[in-house]
């Protein structure tokens, strides 16, 4: 078993966003805020085999939602971001973030 | 020789320089080097002066091409003027500002793009930004002349203004200072915190090659950037109480710390920061800095670094891991600064309303403002081409924009940079309204004011709302903004947190509420005489609904007494009491509504003084005991010994105060307290009279709030129900 951490960074208004891993809700956020002195709004990790897996995120609000495939082979952070065109994007990492 | 490190890197001699210790270039491990030439350079802070001999180009000027703004400044000699010039030296923008302000608040700001004219020293340029009362400044051009020497006081410079259809306009000013503005900093810290001031710029073998060796301080960066840097003597240390049971830092925590260690701590605007090292935020490891200050109504005065988090971890295998950490957390305190003058990262700057159409985001730029981790290539890329310096874009900004928008407690975080814009839709679900109900919206010296607030579903479909959504404050943001002055947001004393708890508004059905805005935690909002511009936004689940603005006046005072009063009415005691209706404990407050009834008596604000010393006295109360409360810190409720007492009634004297408040005159107390207020206080009274058997005065006085309202023309369902009140008090005889 693998950690997949969730973190919501830029671009998001008192939004809903909901993440699901190989179709599972793995997490629900509601009134989801970027911070903007540190470029972070929220967080949730859950745990998940090894291998690929999809990540999906919606913004049910917008009527947005996006996927991508992560290869689970250690613990791995996902960081999410709303683009100024509302597109949703994924920044992967085998390392946490950091913010300031 | 002592050097002074300026934005313009010129060298100043020492009578103007800063302490020694924060300015000195220092060669350390290098040879001393022979001194070079003195460099004279033009930028820096000018103050018009009228004895500035202008220049022969400019003296042939006839009196009469005085502009308009020079008629006025005859007009309102109160006129005080700065030109900013920046077009040598250190990372120098080629750019002139100015701020012309009279009355000591009504002011201009202008900018200019400048380019060397023909003549040596002289610059010509484009007006491009303009703020403030700009209908007297219609300038387009700007031509500077500017006389440069050795010693300061020899230092002038020329504005000659033209264009934009005006006569020309053609200022002296003196030399002041290499810098731009004033700021002081404070640098605190928690025992376990490993605060990094000051960094070795080769300490660490990743550099761009052509960074000179020396040591960098905090204070040094901000000079560099146009800022004439002081700093309190030396730091505190912040006991880890203040963090709570965790050890960890909350926002609100190092709120409360801000304002108890930091030497300069005030409510108010001021070229002043405090700076504090703790271990770790509460958000855990991953945060390694935070402007954290959003809280209340001036923001951008404390900014947090956190040593035991990621920026104390190198990377593997670096070559010098304790150069790396200490480089890290030196930069990040330069980049948790940088946004208490209102810096938004190097990827935001676009976002929102920037304080300049256009502006470009940097993603890679090489600033203090960028992620070093997030550029391409990584830190490794960022540091090997990081000048510890902020890009053109933000130098711009800190030089000369506007000050409020970069001042310290002045705008609000990331105003100017981008806020979030009201989601209002084209056919809003409900109006909101904001009303006074008084033919003029002109209140009295000291009279406090009620909004009676209402909100209306305007749709064809009936609506679920929330059955406190009037109540709820948090949900709404009320601005507060007088005239000449910054906007300001509201801050009640109390949020209240109410079950949650539907209703439907059916279509054209209206809810009502009154709220107290005078004062909160911000203190009196309103009080001093002038107009005032009030308006609301409730937050709702998909859309903002935004009350139209509400043009409040405040009337001077009418007598020596009014005027006498007012330094102990308008105190944070008074205003909780009226905002709580009463109280049984603030003492010194509740002498002061005394003496206004005492004084005062006909006054509408002695109206409200009565309600509020009416309201804890008809009926028995409890109070806290706290007085057997022990030295030192409380580890437990126990310890501070604390009763609940029992404070009994003095309904004689409440009931008395009651009638002359809210009976003798009946219309008076509608207008004054709102009516919902009014009602709600009539209803209170009622509920105390038939308390003490004395239901036909119960019912007289919801006969008075009847008649009162009826010829207020407040809707018949109130009205109704106020007769359908009297009717059981009547019957119950």
């Amino acid at each position: 078993m693998q950690t997949l951490h969730i973190e919501l960074q830029e671009g998001f208004h008192d939004d809903r966003v909901v993440a699901r891993l190989n179709g599972v809700e793995v997490l629900s956020l509601d009134h989801v805020t970027t911070r903007m002195q540190t470029g972070f709004a929220g967080a949730g990790s859950t745990e998940a085999d090894d291998g690929k897996a999809v990540l999906e995120i919606s913004l049910p609000a917008l009527g947005q939602q996006a996927s991508t495939e992560i290869n689970l082979i250690q613990a791995t952070w996902a960081g999410v971001n709303v683009g100024p065109d509302k597109a949703i994007q994924f920044r992967i990492s085998q390392a946490p973030f950091g913010y300031v | 020789m002592r050097v002074q490190d300026t934005p313009v890197g010129v060298m100043q001699p020492a009578s103007l320089a800063e302490p020694a210790e924060q300015d000195t270039i220092e060669a350390l491990d290098l040879p001393i080097l022979p001194i070079p030439p003195l460099l004279v350079t033009a930028s820096g802070l000018y103050l018009w002066n009228t004895s500035v001999p202008l220049p022969a180009v400019a003296s042939k000027l006839a009196p009469d091409d005085s502009g308009p703004t020079d008629q006025l400044d005859i007009v309102f000699p109160l006129t005080s003027e700065r030109l900013c010039l920046d077009v040598d030296g250190r990372y120098p923008q080629m750019t002139a500002s100015g701020t012309i302000t009279r009355l000591l608040s009504q002011q201009t700001h202008w900018i200019a793009k400048l380019k060397p004219g023909p003549n040596p020293n002289q610059y010509l340029g484009s007006i491009w930004y303009k703020d403030g009362n700009v209908a007297a400044f219609p300038y387009t051009n700007v031509e500077i002349l500017v006389t440069t020497s050795i010693f300061p006081g020899l230092r002038k410079a020329v504005a000659i203004f033209t264009g934009g259809g005006a006569v020309k306009r053609v200022r002296g000013y003196q030399y002041e200072s290499p810098y731009f503005h004033p700021v002081q900093f404070e640098f605190d810290c928690t025992a376990d915190a490993k605060p990094v001031f000051a960094i070795q710029t080769h300490a660490h073998p990743n550099r761009p090659a052509s960074l000179p060796s020396e040591t960098l301080t905090l204070q040094k960066v901000y000079q560099r950037a146009g800022f004439d840097v002081t700093t309190s003597p030396s730091p505190s240390i912040v006991p880890l109480a203040g963090a709570g049971a965790n050890g960890k830092w909350s926002d609100q925590e190092m709120h409360d710390a801000m304002q108890v260690y930091w030497s300069k701590f005030a409510n108010k605007a001021q070229w002043a920061l405090w700076t504090f090292f703790a271990a770790q935020h509460e958000q855990g490891s991953s945060l390694g800095g935070i402007m954290f200050d959003d809280i209340g109504p001036n923001h951008r005065q404390g900014t947090a670094i956190f040593t035991n988090s990621f920026i104390a971890v190198p990377p593997a295998g670096d070559p010098n891991p304790a150069a790396w950490i200490n480089r890290m957390v030196f930069w990040t305190a330069g980049h948790e600064m940088g946004h208490a003058f209102n810096l938004a990262h190097s990827w935001q700057k676009a976002m929102g309303v920037p304080w300049i159409p256009g502006l470009g985001n940097e993603p890679e730029a090489r600033s203090f403002m960028n992620y070093p981790y997030n550029v391409a290539g990584g830190q490794t890329a960022f540091f090997s081409n990081f000048q510890f310096r902020f890009s053109d874009q933000e130098l711009l900004f800190m030089r000369h924009a506007p000050a409020r928008f970069v001042q310290m407690g002045n705008a609000a975080w990331f105003d100017h940079h981008g806020f979030e814009q009201a989601r209002v839709l084209p056919e809003p679900s409900f109006k909101l309204e904001a009303r006074v109900n008084r033919a003029e919206a002109r209140f009295d010296f000291l009279e406090p004011i009620t909004l009676d607030l209402k909100l209306t579903n305007t749709t064809s479909q009936p609506q679920l709302i929330e059955d406190k959504i009037l109540e709820e404050i948090e949900h709404m943001t009320v601005i507060i903004k007088k005239d000449g002055k910054e906007a300001r947001s509201f801050h009640p004393f109390a949020n209240r947190c109410w079950q949650e708890k539907k209703r439907v508004l059916q279509p054209g059905q209206a809810t009502y509420q009154s709220l107290f805005i005078s004062a909160g935690r911000n203190g009196w909002d309103i009080s001093e005489p002038g107009r005032y511009t009030v308006q609301l936004c409730l937050h709702l689940e998909a859309e903002d609904i935004v009350s139209p603005p509400l043009q409040l006046r405040i009337s001077p005072p009418r007598s020596y007494e009014e005027e006498y009063l007012a330094q102990d009415l308008l105190t944070d005691e008074v205003g909780r009491i009226l905002s709580f209706d009463g109280s049984r404990v603030l003492g010194t407050g509740l002498d002061t509504l005394n003496t206004l009834v005492e004084r005062l008596p006909e006054s509408r604000a002695a109206l409200h003084a009565k309600v509020a010393l009416a309201s804890p006295l008809v009926r028995e109360g409890k109070s806290l005991d706290m007085s057997r409360l022990p030295d030192g810190p409380l580890q437990s409720a126990r310890d501070a010994q604390a009763t609940l007492l029992v404070q009994r009634s003095d309904f004689g004297t409440g009931a008395r105060l009651f009638k002359e408040a809210l009976l003798a005159k009946p219309q008076l107390a509608a207008e004054t307290l709102s009516h919902f207020d009014y009602h709600y206080y009539v209803d209170r009274f009622s509920d105390a009279l038939e308390e003490q058997g004395r239901q036909d005065e119960a019912a007289d006085a919801q006969s008075t709030l009847l008649q009162a309202l009826q010829q207020r023309k407040v809707i018949q369902p109130v009205l109704e129900s106020i007769r359908l009140r009297e009717r059981e008090l009547r019957g119950g005889n």
